[in-house]
């Protein structure tokens, strides 16, 4: 996907009431991705989705989309498909009645329509059939039945506020492939705005994270992953998340950890071989299942075992270190002998971040 | 027993300075009085009311409203009636009498009745005289007009009107027969003549109403009682009124009746009596511009040029027959909707 | 488990008779009295009431064109208010549910007020503003907008405008109570689906707010049919209403039987409009 991208969003800011919700966004989405706003809640994801659906309008900024600008437009002339996170199915109309709804408002003709409603029904796993009101659905079928409105009218960005956070843990797993089996399908470029970033990372092309009004970083899932930018970012994207220690730079080879304890680690990950100064306050993360248990060895962290979660396939085991407490994912297999044990980090350059900034040293 | 005897005298001890009281004691009865709100129930409370009560200690209770709410409720009440005296218009006295729901006047119980001009206590007790004159927009009237002026084309559609059925309107219809040459006992022509004056402006609700428009030369005239327009003369520079002489204003007469088989048929008569007196009579002529109907009233010839006083003046006035008028009531209320107020 | 005692029978009806009894004694006879009268007489010439059966008060106002035109000013004039009511409760409504979180109680309170204030305080204060020498031909003519007065007063607009500053709250407290179920997604949707503003408001929102709105035009409806005190204020008697007439009859010219019929005639429409009402009511529900 080479050329200017599809839907460019440009320094679109926005406030309410003295505070502000929106600093100065940029984003690319290329035609056909499927992007994810991730954060935590009142970080600005759900607003800038309503900015590009047209329903708010940005105190600042330009939003183009394939090559129009579109900032300006009022929702209806947009061609933009919006799933809300309760479905905001009509009451009143039946099932077909609602998925027709944006193709009467295009004025096409009945033949036509009741066709186009019958693929979209089917394209979301539906009976086209069904005649019913929304009221007699359960919440996944009338999940099902919001998206397949939104698709029916062929939109060119489909915009989905929190699809899946009405449905129970099991049905969010097996819907969350679905919509991204969906979105290959039809190819139509996708913004789903989550907080739940297992979700994001599942199924999207890239993942914009977002901290209060600001995004930190706009990667794909396994560069978000594997090189965060932010210290927030490392302890947020993960199940379960990177551990983030404390520890400072005591010289060129060791580390105090925030209870005064040192620690003399392998040279990659000495405080000199990574830039940092003495008396840096940092934070390193540590990602559970790259941790090794041991007894013996050097370079290793004493930590005391505080609990251990059986997973099934893995156990996590979770130690107090530093005054910290670190998650690590072992096999089921392995034994876990005395509470009193090392861990070990994977002896390659560490990811650390200044322990007041949260950027990346 | 010699405790019961022991309390039985200390009572009858206490009561013993009570004894001379007890001929005029009526301490712990209401006298219920129903009446029009305003100027008449403050006189009244002045007047009547208050020096009654500290006569007899007795309290009166008054209630206000309309004289038809007041006939609707004898009616209503007739065999258990809660009002012991109302105030009520010229032409439903009669009525209330012929009906039994009022009692005869009876100079032998209100001794003040005697002073009243002869003949006026028909039905009721007479209380005012006031006449129907014409109030009138000093805009449009550089003289004081006669009745007839009213029917000139350029004051056509001009006109007020108290709402229907009421004296100012009865009174307006007699004056209309009187001018198209017939009397009242034709309604058709009498009618007629009274749309001749076109539809009004409007049917008044309060007199502030009417008196704002008529200073501001929105209304040409309206027929109104002497009492009401000559009290709010000062207020309204643009307003006169006058006493037409061709034909002369209408007698108009508020009646204060005692109900019948009332709950306090002597207080009732006290009260009655005290409202005819001299002295009340007197203040209504002062501040209300309301004639007297005591004859032993005497007033300075200032205030007895604005008011109705003397049986001389009286004979001048246009009578109605007001039995006659009380029967018409029903037709004549459709005719006014339709031919006065439908135009 | 155990089971929740049923209330008995007995205990039910001891608790409803006092207001039962109440009612029966204080409304039930007196109106069915009401009923009786509109078909005697009155005595020509008395007070008295004549209890022959008779339909004369019925025929009188069939037969009469002065009084069929009463009933349908009346009619007209209550179907006119119920409309504009209904056109500025709508939006007004939506609104306060919508973007008014916070205030939301307040405005309800000021929307109510007229109804607590009674009938006559703010009509007499309509007639002061609404007067040819009142505030707006005031306002309107130092503006230079007219020369002459605009006649606001003995006409059906002067009545409207008192009409529906009586009882615009008695159609928004239900809009308000419905549209508070009609989240405000469903109008983004429609929005994202294509729908204007107003195709959203007449394809969505409409429909689900008829209930409320059935509700609030039968309230409007019926108030103003049997409104009283502000036609006769602010129609200065030119503008004849059933219930001007009734009272006419009633208080002024005594004849009852006849203000009885009147009152029959108005009770006759009350329950056409409830009936319709239900009706509609019930096809909603059917159809939902």
């Amino acid at each position: 996907m080479t050329g200017s991208p599809y839907l460019r969003i440009r320094s679109v800011q926005k406030s309410y009431k003295g505070s502000v919700a929106l600093h100065d966004i940029d984003l690319d989405v290329e035609q056909g991705a499927f992007v994810s706003l991730l954060g935590p809640s009142g970080c600005g994801k759900s607003t800038l989705l309503q900015i590009l659906a047209g329903l708010l309008e940005p105190d600042r900024g330009q939003i183009q989309l394939d090559g129009a600008d579109i900032t300006n437009l009022p929702p209806w002339r947009r061609n933009i498909g919006l799933v809300f996170q309760n479905y905001a199915l009509f009451p009143h109309l039946s099932i077909r009645q609602n998925v027709r709804f944006g193709l009467d408002m295009l004025g096409m003709g009945r033949v036509e329509a009741e066709k186009r409603v019958d693929e979209s029904l089917e394209m979301v796993g539906l009976d086209p059939s069904l005649s019913r009101r929304p009221g007699e659905l359960s919440g996944g079928q009338q999940q099902r039945v919001a998206i397949a409105r939104a698709i029916a009218i062929r939109p060119r960005l489909l915009l989905m506020d929190e699809p899946l956070s009405n449905l129970d843990a099991v049905l969010r797993h097996k819907v969350r492939l679905e919509l991204r089996e969906l979105h290959d399908r039809t190819g139509i470029t996708t913004i789903m705005v989550t907080h739940d970033q297992a979700e994001a990372l599942a199924t999207s092309d890239r993942i914009a994270v977002m901290q209060s009004g600001r995004i930190l970083q706009y990667e794909a899932p396994e560069t978000l992953y594997g090189a965060p930018a932010t210290a927030f970012i490392a302890g947020f994207v993960g199940s379960p998340p990177a551990n983030l220690l404390p520890l400072t730079a005591s010289g060129p080879d060791n580390w105090t950890l925030a209870d005064g304890q040192v620690w003399q680690p392998a040279a990659v990950l000495a405080p000199k071989a990574n830039g940092a100064q003495s008396g840096r306050a940092c934070l390193i993360a540590l990602r559970p299942e790259t941790l090794t248990i041991g007894t013996s060895g050097d370079g290793g962290l004493p930590a005391r075992v505080a609990a251990v979660e059986f997973n099934g396939g893995d156990r996590l085991v979770h130690a107090e270190t530093g005054g910290t407490r670190i998650t690590v994912r072992i096999a089921a297999s392995q034994a876990i002998a005395s509470p009193d044990i090392l861990l070990f980090p994977p002896q390659q350059a560490p990811v650390l971040f200044d322990a007041t900034t949260g950027t990346r040293l | 027993m010699k405790r019961i005897a022991c309390y039985a005298a200390l009572t009858a001890v206490s009561l013993f300075p009570c004894l001379p009281a007890l001929a005029q004691d009526y301490s712990g009865r209401t006298l219920v009085v129903g009446t029009w709100g305003g100027d008449i129930e403050r006189l009244l409370r002045e007047h009547v009311a208050g020096p009654l009560e500290a006569m007899t200690g007795a309290k009166v209770e008054f209630l206000l409203g309309g004289s038809g709410d007041r006939m609707s409720k004898m009616v209503a009440e007739r065999n258990n009636p809660t009002m012991d005296v109302t105030f009520q218009n010229i032409y439903e006295a009669p009525a209330a009498l012929k009906e039994g729901l009022v009692v005869a006047p009876d100079a032998a119980l209100v001794p003040t009745a005697a002073d009243v001009w002869a003949g006026m206590n028909d039905g009721c007790y007479a209380m005012s005289l006031v006449g129907l004159g014409i109030a009138y927009s000093k805009a449009l009237f550089p003289e004081a007009p006669e009745w007839a002026d009213l029917w000139k084309e350029e004051f056509k559609g001009k006109m007020a009107y108290a709402p229907y059925p009421s004296s100012e309107g009865d009174g307006m219809l007699a004056v209309a027969a009187r001018i198209a040459g017939v009397s009242e006992r034709d309604p058709d022509a009498t009618f007629a003549k009274l749309a001749e004056l076109g539809a009004p402006v409007l049917s008044y609700s309060s007199l502030d109403e009417v008196f704002t428009l008529m200073d501001a030369g929105e209304i040409a005239a309206a027929p109104m009682i002497s009492g009401y327009v000559l009290s709010n003369l000062e207020n309204y520079e643009g307003i006169g009124f006058v006493f037409p002489k061709s034909p002369g204003p209408v007698l108009v007469r508020d009646m204060v009746c005692q109900v019948a088989n009332s709950p306090e048929p002597e207080l009732a008569q006290m009260f009655i009596d005290l409202a005819l007196s001299v002295e009340t009579q007197t203040a209504y002529a002062k501040e209300l511009n309301f004639g007297p109907t005591n004859s032993k009233v005497e007033l300075t010839e200032a205030e007895a040029d604005r008011v109705i006083n003397t049986p001389e003046e009286v004979t001048s006035l246009l009578q109605l027959d007001w039995p006659y008028v009380i029967e018409q009531r029903s037709d004549w209320t459709d005719r006014w909707n339709k031919q006065i107020l439908g135009q | 488990m155990k089971q929740t005692p049923d209330i008995k029978p007995i205990a039910t009806a001891l608790l409803v008779a006092p207001a039962a009894i109440l009612m029966f004694g204080v409304f039930v006879l007196p109106f069915l009295f009401l009923v009786v009268l509109s078909f005697w007489s009155q005595v020509p010439g008395s007070l008295g009431l004549d209890p022959t059966f008779t339909l004369a008060n019925y025929a009188r106002i069939i037969s009469d064109s002065y009084y069929l035109g009463g009933l349908w000013t009346t009619l007209w004039l209550s179907g006119l208010v119920t409309l504009l009511c209904l056109v500025l409760a709508l939006p007004l409504a939506r609104w306060i549910v919508l973007h008014a979180k916070r205030t939301k109680g307040l405005l309800i309170g000021l929307c109510i007020l007229p109804l607590v204030c009674g009938a006559l305080l703010p009509t007499l204060g309509l007639v002061n503003l609404l007067s040819p020498l009142g505030f707006i031909n005031g306002a309107l003519k130092s503006m230079g907008l007219i020369k002459t007065s605009l006649p606001l007063l003995g006409n059906i607009a002067g009545v409207s405008i008192g009409l529906i500053q009586a009882f615009l709250p008695l159609m928004i407290l239900p809009l308000i109570s419905t549209n508070e179920r009609i989240p405000h997604d469903y109008e983004k949707a429609a929005m994202s689906l294509g729908a204007t503003r107003l195709v959203a408001w007449r394809r969505v929102l409409l429909p689900l707010m008829l209930p409320g709105i059935v509700a609030g035009s039968l309230l409007v409806f019926c108030a103003s049919l049997t409104a009283f005190v502000t036609p006769q204020i602010l129609g200065q008697g030119k503008v004849v209403t059933f219930a001007s007439l009734a009272y006419q009859q009633a208080a002024m010219v005594l004849d009852w039987p006849f203000a009885s019929a009147l009152g029959m005639v108005m009770l006759l429409f009350l329950a056409l409009a409830g009936i319709l009402g239900a009706l509609v009511s019930r096809g909603l529900g059917r159809s939902s």
